[in-house]
């Protein structure tokens, strides 16, 4: 017993017993409780930017985050799972716009477009998501070149639309040299090119990419130049049917 | 009900006159309000229910904040002041006292939930507002019960208040816990999941399920509103059970 506090039987009986009844009663009202039950809730529409700036309180960028978590923990719902496949994809993109526009250096909603939302099992959801990473890569292609490039390879690989794959893979060669973005990603359209058949182009694009000067590094050189030497080849062999192609004979520097 | 019981309720309901509880409490409820229009204003559409549903919910955490601290700074100026040694001198048992302060705590209860539904008058029907305010009420007089027991045993206000607030949030996401504990996304033979499961199916036990009570979707869902009895027979199960707790601290501390 510590000090400033009475013996048990100090308490009265009717007390005690009172309290040994309610502990009782709770347990077994709890038990009697019906289950609370998980209920599929849609993705509400997203408010306006300028609703959302307000409830920000001037932290736009944590209000972005806070958004992109609770999007991301959408489909788990309490209780339940919910396939992407379920989500109205067009209130979902409204979303991931809004939470670019809170913090347009967040990198968040176009990963999720491209590695979460965009690798459902359809097309058209697919292509929405695509078409999202597409619209914003412009703003600020240093930072999103790799959903871009993601992008590519979706299109390419899943959907099996060269012809976007291509358009994605040629905006990403279009923006301005920048050391943040690598070449290899600023090189794609040349493969999906040679994976269209396009041999001249590719080789044509290939050629004036090496005598630009632009690749410095030696390896990233002999592998392009083999890449090169083989569209060659290739080109050879188709014209002249029948004939043996030479064995690729890498190019050293 | 002794005499005694009804002179300290009726003190206390006094206490809560002269100490502005009324002028805070319509404060809150204009607060409310005045969210309330501000987010009909910004819906695009359905704007009613922005507005039912806004007013509902402000209000009602802001009352539930309202009658805990009131009551915690209540008691814990009775308990310095000494006024309680002086009550518990005259013949007046110690459970008088406790039950003749929450008879009062459930009066505010009932004073604050009732001019709470008038703002809803135009704009819901009648008896959804009623089962509401109600609930309300119930919700008011349990959270005054609650906190009534947690000043008695901790005797502090920052404490008491800590502790009712975490009761609160936790009664209010009770439901969506278990659900958790149960989702998907837990890995199922994960000796942590089943002592995390085991430990929330208790807690869901001793708890009531404070979301089930006054939801602002009773107001504007047309099949939102349940059966009031069996919220009534939760709310007055755990009271007993709260006031057995603060009746056991009470007896039991040598003033």
């Amino acid at each position: 017993m510590r000090v400033g506090e009475r013996p048990l039987r100090a308490v009265p009986f009717a007390v005690r017993t009172m309290l040994l009844l309610a502990l009782a009663a709770q347990i077994y009202a709890g038990s009697q409780r019906m289950s609370p039950a998980a209920i599929v809730a849609d993705l509400p529409p997203a408010p306006s930017l300028a609703t959302l700036r307000v409830l920000a309180l001037g932290e736009p960028t944590v209000l972005a985050r806070l958004v992109m978590l609770w999007l991301q923990a959408f489909d788990y719902q309490p209780g339940l799972s919910i396939a992407f496949r379920a989500l109205d994809y067009s209130r979902l993109e409204i979303w991931l716009d809004r939470a670019l526009a809170l913090d347009p250096t967040l990198q968040y909603p176009l990963l999720a477009a491209v590695r979460l939302y965009g690798e459902v099992a359809d097309e058209e959801r697919q292509r929405r998501m695509i078409g999202f990473v597409q619209r914003h890569f412009a703003a600020d292609p240093a930072r999103r070149w790799p959903w871009m490039a993601h992008a590519v390879h979706l299109a390419k690989h899943r959907l099996h639309d060269l012809d976007l794959a291509l358009a994605l893979a040629a905006q990403l060669a279009a923006v301005q040299a920048d050391p943040a973005i690598p070449n290899w990603a600023r090189q794609m359209h040349i493969f999906v090119l040679e994976d269209m058949g396009e041999l001249d182009s590719a080789r044509v694009l290939l050629g004036g990419l090496l005598d630009s000067g632009e690749i410095t590094d030696p390896h990233e050189r002999w592998f392009l130049s083999q890449r090169l030497h083989e569209l060659e080849t290739r080109k050879a062999g188709r014209a002249q049917p029948g004939s043996v192609a030479p064995a690729a004979k890498p190019t050293s520097e | 009900m002794s005499k005694a019981v009804l002179s300290i309720a009726r003190f206390t309901l006094l206490e809560g006159w002269r100490t502005r509880l009324p002028w805070i409490a319509a404060g809150l409820i204009g607060a409310s309000f005045v969210a309330a229009e501000f987010s009909a204003g910004l819906a695009l559409t359905d704007s009613a229910s922005f507005r039912i549903g806004v007013y509902a919910a402000f209000v009602r955490v802001g009352l539930v904040l309202a009658v805990i601290l009131f009551v915690a700074a209540s008691v814990v100026r009775e308990l310095t002041d000494r006024m309680l040694d002086l009550t518990l001198a005259r013949p007046v048992s110690r459970a008088s006292w406790y039950l003749g302060r929450l008879t009062g705590f459930c009066g505010i209860a009932l004073a604050l939930a009732v001019p709470a539904a008038l703002p809803l008058i135009p704009l819901v029907e009648p008896l959804r507002i009623a089962a509401w305010s109600m609930a309300l009420a119930g919700e008011l007089a349990l959270i005054a019960a609650v906190c009534l027991t947690c000043t008695v045993t901790l005797r502090q206000v920052a404490p008491a208040v800590l502790a009712c607030g975490a009761f609160y949030v936790l009664a209010r996401a009770i439901d969506a816990i278990v659900l958790m504990s149960q989702g998907p996304a837990i890995a199922p033979g994960a000796w942590s999941t089943l002592a995390i499961g085991k430990l929330v199916a208790l807690l869901a036990l001793i708890m009531p399920a404070l979301d089930r009570v006054a939801a602002a979707a009773w107001l504007f869902d047309s099949s939102a509103v349940p059966q009031l009895w069996p919220l009534a027979s939760e709310i007055l199960v755990f009271a007993a059970l709260a006031v057995a707790v603060g009746l056991f601290d009470l007896y039991r501390v040598d003033d």
